[in-house]
C-alpha cells in the first residue's frame, strides 16, 4: 500500500473529505515567460506576414504597370498599321492587321481576367486600383473602335461584342460564363469588350458609350450595333454570332 | 470580401497561432527531459489493482479485452478484475462467464442497463485496490502498461496524483477514417505529454486510465448523469487541485469507428460532453488558482469552440459559396463544361502568384509548418513511422478532417445551446 504511508508525510488532514484535503495548489505552474514569448513570436509572424504582404502588393502594381506598357506599344503598332492601311489603301496588309488585332485583344482579355480577380480581393489602395481599372476600360474601348474600323476596311470575318456589366448584377456571372464559353469555342473570331459600368462616376467615357447605346439594364450586349438588353442565353447568343459570321465551322448548319 | 469574414479569419489565425506557438515552446523546453525520461518498469512494492471493465453489447471484443488484462505483466495475486455486464442484449455475459472459468481474480457483475458511470460506481464500491483502472470493452491494454503506470507513480512519489492517463493508439486501423484517427491519436499522445507537464490534462480516457481509489471515492465516484464521465472526472479532479499525469508510453489500443456514422455519434457525444463539462466547470476558465490549466487549457478549450465556428464560416465563404457560384455558371451554359475542359489553358504565371492574398497565405503556411513539426514529433514520440498507415491518410488528415470535426462540434454546440435555452 503506497498511499496511506505517504499520506502521513502530508500536512495534517483536518477533514476526511478530500474536497477539502488537497487545497494545496503550490504545485500549479504558470508559464508566464512562455505566454509572453509566444505573444512576441505571434506578433513577429503576424508583422512579417503583413510587411511581406505590403511589399508584394507593390510588386503586383509594378507588374500591372508593365503589362500596361506592353499593351501601349502594341496599341501604337496597331494604330500605325491601321493608319498605314488607310493612307496607302493597301489591302495586302489586312491579314497582318487582323492577326495583330486578334492577338492583342486575346492578351488584353487574359490580363483583364487577372485584373478582375485582383479586384475581388480587398486592397488597401483604392486609388491605384481604380486607375488600373480605368486603364483597362479605356484599352477595351479603343480596341473595340479599332476593331470596328478594321472590320469595315479589311472585311474581317469577326464578331465584336460589347458587354456591359456591373458588380451588383446577379445575371452577369452567367452571361460572362456564356461569353467565355463561345470565346473558347470560336477563339480569335469572337472579340469581347467588357465595360464595367460601375466606373461611370470616375470615367467619362463610360457615360458616353452608355448613352450612345442607351444602356439601362444589365447585362446588356451590343453585337454589331444591335442592342440585346438583359443579355442573351446560350442558344440566342449562338444564333446571333453564327448569323454574323460568314464562315464558322463551329456553327451548326 | 466580406469584412465580417475577414475579421473572423484574422482572429482565428492569431488565436490558433498563439496557442500552437505556446505549446511548441513548451515542447522545445521539454524535449531534453522527454528524451531522457525513464521508461522503467521497476516497481518497489506492488500495489493492489482493481480493473473495471464495463461492457454493453460487446460480445465481439470483450474476450480480447479480458485476455489483454489476463496477459498483463503484473502479479496475479495483486489484481482483481470486475467485468460488468451493463444490460447487454447480446452474448456479452456468456462470453465473460466462459472466459472467467478458473480465474478466481475475475468477477462478473451483471445488472439491467444503468449506464457506464453507474456500472463503474457499482464496481468501485466493491474494489479493494489501492488503484483502479477502467478499461472499455472495445480496447486492449499492452502487457507492460500497468507496470509502467505503477512505476511512473512510484518514481513521481506524489500522493496527490489522482489519475494516470495512458497513451492511446488506434488498434489495427483498416479504413481510411480509422487511419486518419490513428494519426490523430498519435498527435494526441504528444499533446497529452506536453499538457501533462503543465498539469493541464482534462480527460481521463476510458481505455485504461489508472485512478487512486481513495481520492476518486472521496470525490463521490463517477457522475452518473454526465454523458462523458471520463472528462467530467478529470475536470472534477482538477477543480479539487489533484494531479493528472500521463504515462507517455503506457499504450492501450482502442477500436476507432470505421465509418462516418459511428464516428459522428462518438464525436458528437464527446464534444457535447466536453461543452457540458466546460460549462459546468467554467469557474476555472482563466482562473489563476488553477495555474496553466486555468490560464491556458481552459481558455484554449473555450477558444476551440470559437475556432470551430470560425472555421466553418470561413470554409463556407471559401468553399461552399464559390461552389454554388460555379454551379450557377455551369447552368448558364447548360453544363457543357467539356468545352471549358478542352480549352483550359493553365494561366498560372507570376501574376497568379501575386494575386494570392499573401498575408493570409503566409499565416496559413506558418500554421502548417507548426502543425507538421508537431505531427513529426508526435510520431517519434510514439515510436511510429509516419507512413505506417500509408501516405494517403495524411492528406485528408491535414485538409478535410478538421473541417469534419468542426462541423460535428458545431452541431454539438447547437444542441448545447438549445438544451440551455430550454432550461432557462
Amino acid at each position: 500500500m503506497v498511499t496511506p504511508s505517504e499520506e502521513e508525510n502530508q500536512e495534517p488532514v483536518e477533514n476526511n473529505h478530500p474536497a477539502k484535503r488537497s487545497r494545496d495548489k503550490s504545485w500549479r505552474t504558470i508559464s508566464t515567460d512562455k505566454y509572453i514569448i509566444a505573444g512576441v513570436i505571434t506578433a513577429l509572424i503576424f508583422g512579417l506576414g503583413l510587411t511581406l504582404g505590403l511589399v508584394l502588393e507593390d510588386a503586383r502594381y509594378g507588374l500591372v504597370q508593365q503589362v500596361n506598357q506592353d499593351q501601349e506599344v502594341r496599341y501604337l503598332s496597331l494604330q500605325l498599321q491601321y493608319l498605314f492601311l488607310s493612307t496607302f489603301q493597301n489591302d495586302n496588309s489586312c491579314p497582318i492587321l487582323a492577326a495583330t488585332l486578334q492577338e492583342t485583344i486575346a492578351d488584353l482579355s487574359a490580363s483583364l481576367n487577372d485584373v478582375i480577380s485582383f479586384e475581388e480581393k480587398k486592397t488597401y489602395d483604392d486609388a491605384r486600383k481604380l486607375s488600373v481599372e480605368r486603364r483597362y476600360l479605356l484599352d477595351n474601348l479603343r480596341y473595340w473602335l479599332l476593331a470596328k474600323e478594321s472590320k469595315k476596311k479589311c472585311n474581317l470575318d469577326i464578331v465584336s461584342v460589347v458587354y456591359f456589366y456591373r458588380k451588383e448584377c446577379p445575371a452577369c456571372a452567367g452571361q460572362g460564363t456564356i461569353l467565355t464559353y463561345y470565346k473558347n469555342l470560336l477563339g480569335d473570331r469572337l472579340l469581347v469588350f467588357p465595360i464595367n459600368i460601375d466606373l461611370i462616376e470616375h470615367e467619362p467615357m463610360v457615360k458616353i458609350i452608355q448613352s450612345q447605346y442607351n444602356v439601362t439594364s444589365f447585362p446588356t450586349l451590343v453585337i454589331d450595333e444591335t442592342i440585346y438588353e438583359g443579355g442573351a442565353d446560350k442558344e440566342q447568343l449562338q444564333n446571333i454570332i453564327c448569323s454574323s459570321l460568314r464562315d464558322a465551322p463551329q456553327c451548326p448548319e | 470580401m466580406n469584412v465580417f469574414v475577414s475579421i473572423i479569419i484574422w482572429i482565428s489565425y492569431v488565436v490558433s497561432l498563439y496557442f500552437s506557438i505556446f505549446l511548441l515552446l513548451v515542447y522545445f523546453d521539454q524535449r531534453k527531459s522527454f528524451r531522457e525520461e525513464k521508461r522503467g518498469v521497476e516497481i518497489v512494492a506492488y500495489p493492489f489493482i482493481s480493473i473495471l471493465v464495463p461492457a454493453k453489447n460487446e460480445e465481439k471484443t470483450i474476450e480480447k479485452t479480458l485476455r489483454s488484462i489476463d496477459n498483463l505483466d503484473y502479479p496475479r495475486e495483486k489484481i482483481e478484475v470486475f467485468a460488468i455486464n451493463d444490460g447487454s442484449h447480446d452474448q456479452t455475459e456468456e462470453v465473460i462467464r466462459r472466459f472467467i472459468i478458473n480465474k478466481p481474480h475475475f468477477t462478473l457483475l451483471s445488472h439491467p442497463n444503468r449506464g457506464k458511470a453507474a456500472s463503474l460506481n457499482r464496481a468501485l464500491a466493491l474494489a479493494k485496490g489501492d488503484f483502479f483502472a477502467c478499461l472499455d470493452a472495445d480496447s486492449f491494454v499492452h502487457p507492460q502498461t500497468l507496470r509502467k503506470m505503477v512505476a511512473f507513480y512510484q518514481r513521481e512519489n506524489d500522493p496527490t496524483i489522482a489519475i494516470i492517463t495512458p497513451a492511446m493508439k488506434v488498434a489495427d486501423p483498416q479504413t481510411i477514417l480509422q487511419k486518419i484517427q490513428w494519426l490523430e491519436y498519435l498527435v494526441m499522445i504528444l499533446f497529452g505529454r506536453i499538457t501533462s507537464v503543465l498539469h493541464s490534462l482534462y480527460v481521463a480516457p476510458g481505455p485504461f486510465s489508472l485512478y487512486q481509489t481513495e481520492i476518486i471515492r472521496s470525490l463521490g465516484g463517477f457522475d452518473e448523469k454526465n454523458i462523458t464521465e471520463d472528462q467530467e472526472i478529470a475536470y472534477r479532479v482538477q477543480l479539487q487541485q489533484y494531479k493528472i499525469r500521463q504515462c507517455f508510453d503506457g499504450y492501450v489500443y482502442t477500436t476507432a469507428p470505421a465509418t462516418l456514422k459511428p464516428f459522428y455519434h462518438q464525436r458528437r457525444r464527446w464534444y457535447l460532453g466536453s461543452i457540458l463539462c466546460l460549462h459546468q466547470y467554467r469557474e476555472m476558465i482563466a482562473n489563476k488558482k488553477y495555474g496553466d490549466f486555468g490560464l491556458m487549457q481552459m481558455v484554449k478549450n473555450t477558444a476551440g469552440y470559437f475556432l470551430a465556428v470560425a472555421g466553418i464560416t470561413i470554409s463556407f465563404y471559401y468553399i461552399v459559396l464559390p461552389l454554388l457560384r460555379m454551379m450557377r455558371r455551369a447552368a448558364a451554359i447548360n453544363y457543357d463544361v467539356i468545352n471549358y475542359a478542352l480549352h483550359f489553358k493553365s494561366n498560372i504565371n507570376v501574376f497568379t502568384f501575386l494575386l494570392l492574398d499573401f498575408k493570409l497565405v503566409f499565416l496559413l503556411i506558418s500554421l502548417f509548418i507548426i502543425g507538421f513539426v508537431f505531427f513529426y514529433a508526435a510520431h517519434r514520440n510514439a515510436g511510429e513511422k509516419i507512413h505506417k498507415a500509408g501516405w494517403f491518410p495524411i492528406f485528408p488528415y491535414f485538409v478535410g478532417y478538421y473541417l469534419l470535426k468542426g462541423f460535428i462540434l458545431l452541431i454539438s454546440l447547437g444542441q448545447f445551446s438549445r438544451s440551455k435555452k430550454i432550461k432557462w
